[in-house]
């Protein structure tokens, strides 16, 4: 019994190493951060942001997969793109929501101009 | 044999280095996009986005020169045209910006006029209203000053003659007995005092206005020589008051005779009423 405890224990301590060695890379952390400040804006609204931001979603998924096989450095780059596309994501929506403004102010002062 | 057997397995490899030189399409596509960034507005309002993905082409070019074809060059070489074309976002977002800024600078300026146009408007009005107030304010004084030296006139002739309204105008009447000896067209010396006080309060009050001198006789006598007698005595009075200052043009003198008596000539005190010169001035066209 003793022994066979011993052998369950010392299953378990590998199965954790094991889990330890296949965490994500320190870079999985600022893509995530980027997804989530790109879906803050609502990129998810704009056609390409949202191309952007699921491009990102699916990079996080293939380096999770990457890293669970122990393929750290592949993961690693594939969160680089995660983390662009993100951030293109967020980007692109940003400038989309400027043009509306600087439009919607063109207007309000051609409106001005026009009176009087 | 054996050196043909080494060609055909050199050349098969040495085709395979060649074609690992060539870069990926995902090279070749971020380089396309570098340029794209480079000539972007991004290079001009955002250059530090356009380093960051020289950077990023760089490491995806190294990447290539070390391992051609390799998941690194290709991974890289997509992160670098993203870089790419994030720095071709923030360049335009930079632009649309300051567009916006420059819109938001000119809104305010157009504010700005349209209130300093407004303010002078007002400020226009408002002096526009204070010289109209003043020259209201003259105004009434000129027409109370007028009025004081109306009522002062006509208070001075009722004392000389006696006024009444009617429908011709105002009637100034003047005892003829006062005016001139009986029979005589000539006008007493005292006639000339009343005479000043009357030609003063037509200049007053009337200056403009015409007028009309009725001589007026009693029954006795005939109608000729009362006609005549009238007439002179008008003439008399008429050309006194152009003396005095009332203008020739509008005043003009009238013969009566007895044909309009205001009371009896049975009686002394009748024909007494009846012998007078009347000073019809008549009343002014209303204004528009």
């Amino acid at each position: 019994m003793t022994r066979l405890t011993t052998i369950l224990g010392c299953g378990a301590l590998a199965l954790v190493a094991c889990s330890s060695s296949h965490s994500m890379p320190a870079n999985y952390a600022p893509a995530q951060a980027a997804i989530g400040a790109a879906d803050a804006v609502g990129a998810r609204n704009e056609p390409r942001a949202a191309l952007h931001l699921k491009m990102a979603r699916d990079a996080v998924a293939q380096a999770q997969t990457l890293a669970s096989r122990g393929k750290e450095h592949e993961a690693q780059l594939t969160l680089e793109r995660a983390r662009t596309d993100a951030e293109l994501a967020l980007m692109v929506t940003r400038e989309v929501t400027a043009r509306r403004e600087a439009s919607a102010a063109k207007h309000e002062v051609q409106g001005l101009q026009r009176s009087n | 044999m054996k050196t043909l057997i080494q060609l055909a397995l050199v050349a098969p490899a040495f085709v395979v280095g060649c074609a690992s030189t060539a870069p990926t399409q995902e090279l070749v596509d971020a380089r396309r996009a570098y340029e794209d960034a480079r000539i972007s507005p991004a290079a001009q309002h955002t250059p530090d986005r356009v380093l960051e993905a020289k950077q990023a082409l760089d490491r995806a070019e190294r990447a290539h020169q070390d391992d051609a074809g390799s998941f690194d060059e290709k991974n890289l070489a997509y992160v670098a045209t993203r870089r790419s074309e994030l720095a071709v976002v923030y360049g335009n977002y930079e632009a649309e910006r300051r567009e916006q800024a420059a819109l938001a600078a000119t809104y305010k300026a157009r504010q700005d006029q349209l209130r300093r146009q407004q303010q002078g408007e007002l400020d226009d009005t408002r002096a526009t209203l204070g010289s109209v107030q003043s020259s209201l304010a003259g105004t009434r004084a000129e027409l109370e000053k007028s009025r004081s030296e109306t009522a002062a006139a006509l208070a001075s002739l009722e004392q000389v003659a006696k006024v009444k309204e009617e429908a011709r105008g105002m009637v100034i009447t003047l005892d003829g007995s006062v005016l001139f000896a009986s029979g005589k067209s000539e006008l007493l010396p005292i006639a000339q005092k009343k005479l000043d006080e009357v030609a003063k309060a037509l200049n007053d009050t009337a200056p403009d206005q015409t007028m009309v001198v009725e001589g007026h006789t009693d029954s006795n006598g005939n109608d000729a020589s009362n006609q005549k007698l009238s007439q002179d005595r008008a003439d008399s009075v008429r050309a006194y008051l152009v003396q005095r200052g009332v203008k020739s043009e509008r005043i003009t003198a009238v013969g009566k005779g007895e044909s309009t008596p205001v009371a009896s000539n049975d009686t002394t005190e009748g024909r007494a009423n009846n012998r007078r010169v009347e000073i019809v001035v008549q009343k002014a066209p209303p204004t528009r």
